[in-house]
């Protein structure tokens, strides 16, 4: 075939994306597009505007041991270099030993991953070994309209702590004033306590109060010690997302 | 699901070889992946078979993912099919193919533009549904068992009850008419 052809090319493209240029023509063409930069580009024409109809895919959780056996194959593929750095026999049979380990454990998590679907007490075998961090906070910068000062405010739900850093002065008199930060629930807005106008602190996160998932903070000019009523009651002067890293 | 910045980040910081990184790319992305995967091989030991190699290829390949390839959603679920159309040909072998040879091929009608020319990534996508709507109805029903199910033109023409010859035309001149129609 003249693969120099404009319009041939395009088909052929076209082709491999949806897949049905197949056997030895897919392979050929795979290693043409390999040094064909304008194939390559009409490959991925085809891929960007297919994949619109990607929408009708539905999303299926894999089950947990997909992501264990790929975790060990990584792992086993980052020892291998092992064999090659050092020249001493003791590190080249470390290497040996423990990409032998690895393998193993891939093989036997492979052989896992092919039996058929197995009830809930059966996968206890297979160790799925998933870091547990610490529970992230939630995190969110909260700048006031016309004012340089603003606040980095940390919540631990888990420990039911907020932490304030204040970043310049947030002009109010605090004699007559307080700034009052709120946490924006479906219900409503939940008092989180007040703001210093400089300066960093530590205060708890009142009882029963529990946030989950995405959370709005918000801060209000109240009175002095805060809101009388529990919602609030002055200008709100801001409003902002507070993001949980995964 | 997480956004565009998000598994570009993800994408990236696991080209340099952070294995946390590529967890949370994993845990966003795998479901979608998955889902392509099982649609199209139909049985989960492959779709699982499929997705580990994927999510390989992806660990040791990140580096080679560029925008120009797409969203990364895109990319990975480029990935996805390419493997899931792979594994297809091995595991569901059928007659051998009658290979293609000297035959000649449909063409697209007028092509003067190279893609660089046209419209950055995105536009065009919004049309697609569109575009499959305008053709005809063996056309966009091959098209579109080809991209979901995977199938062969020898499957196409099984499935549906046509001679191979006419179900080749079908797959060309509706991608044919696909293009024409988002060139628009």
């Amino acid at each position: 075939m003249n693969y120099q052809q404009p319009q041939l090319r395009r088909m052929l493209a076209a082709e491999y994306v949806l897949g049905t240029l197949q056997g030895r023509a897919r392979s050929r063409f795979r290693r043409l597009q390999a040094r064909d930069p304008a194939l390559r580009a009409e490959v991925r024409y085809w891929e960007q505007r297919l994949a619109g109809l990607n929408g009708g895919f539905k999303p299926v959780p894999p089950r947990p041991v997909v992501w264990a056996a790929l975790d060990q194959r990584i792992n086993a593929n980052t020892v291998v270099p092992l064999h090659r750095a050092p020249r001493g026999t003791l590190w080249r049979n470390w290497a040996a030993v423990s990409t032998a380990a690895a393998l193993l454990l891939a093989l036997g998590l492979w052989q896992q991953m092919h039996q058929p679907p197995q009830i809930v007490t059966r996968t206890e075998t297979v160790r799925v070994e998933v870091p547990v961090p610490a529970p992230m906070p939630y995190v969110a910068v909260l700048q006031p309209a016309k004012s340089e000062a603003h606040w980095k405010v940390s919540i631990y739900p888990d420990k039911g702590l907020i932490k304030v850093a204040t970043t310049g002065r947030y002009a109010i008199d605090e004699q007559a004033k307080s700034l009052e930060l709120w946490v924006v629930a479906a219900d409503g807005p939940h008092s989180l306590g007040l703001l210093p106008a400089s300066g960093d602190g530590e205060m708890p996160m009142p009882p029963g109060l529990k946030m989950d998932g995405d959370a709005t903070l918000a801060v209000s000019l109240e009175p002095h010690g805060g809101s009388p009523t529990g919602k609030p009651t002055g200008p709100v002067l801001l409003a902002a997302p507070a993001v949980r890293p995964a | 699901m997480a956004d565009v910045a998000d598994l570009s980040h993800l994408l990236a910081a696991t080209a340099a070889g952070n294995q946390r990184a590529f967890r949370e790319l994993y845990d966003a992305t795998a479901s979608h992946l998955f889902g392509l995967l099982l649609r199209m091989l139909k049985r989960r030991d492959w779709a699982e078979e499929a997705l580990q190699d994927c999510f390989l290829k992806v660990w040791q390949k990140a580096e080679t993912y560029a925008p120009d390839k797409g969203a990364p959603m895109t990319w990975l679920m480029t990935v996805a099919r390419y493997r899931a159309l792979d594994l297809l040909r091995v595991k569901r072998p059928e007659v051998e193919m009658p290979e293609e040879g000297e035959e000649q091929p449909l063409t697209f009608a007028d092509e003067t533009q190279s893609p660089e020319d046209r419209a950055v990534e995105g536009e065009g996508i919004g049309r697609l549904e569109n575009c499959m709507e305008g053709l005809q109805q063996e056309q966009r029903q091959s098209v579109l068992l080809a991209y979901y199910e995977g199938y062969t033109h020898q499957e196409l023409a099984e499935r549906l009850q046509a001679p191979l010859g006419t179900v080749k035309s079908w797959v060309r001149r509706g991608l044919a008419r696909l293009r024409e129609c988002l060139e628009q």
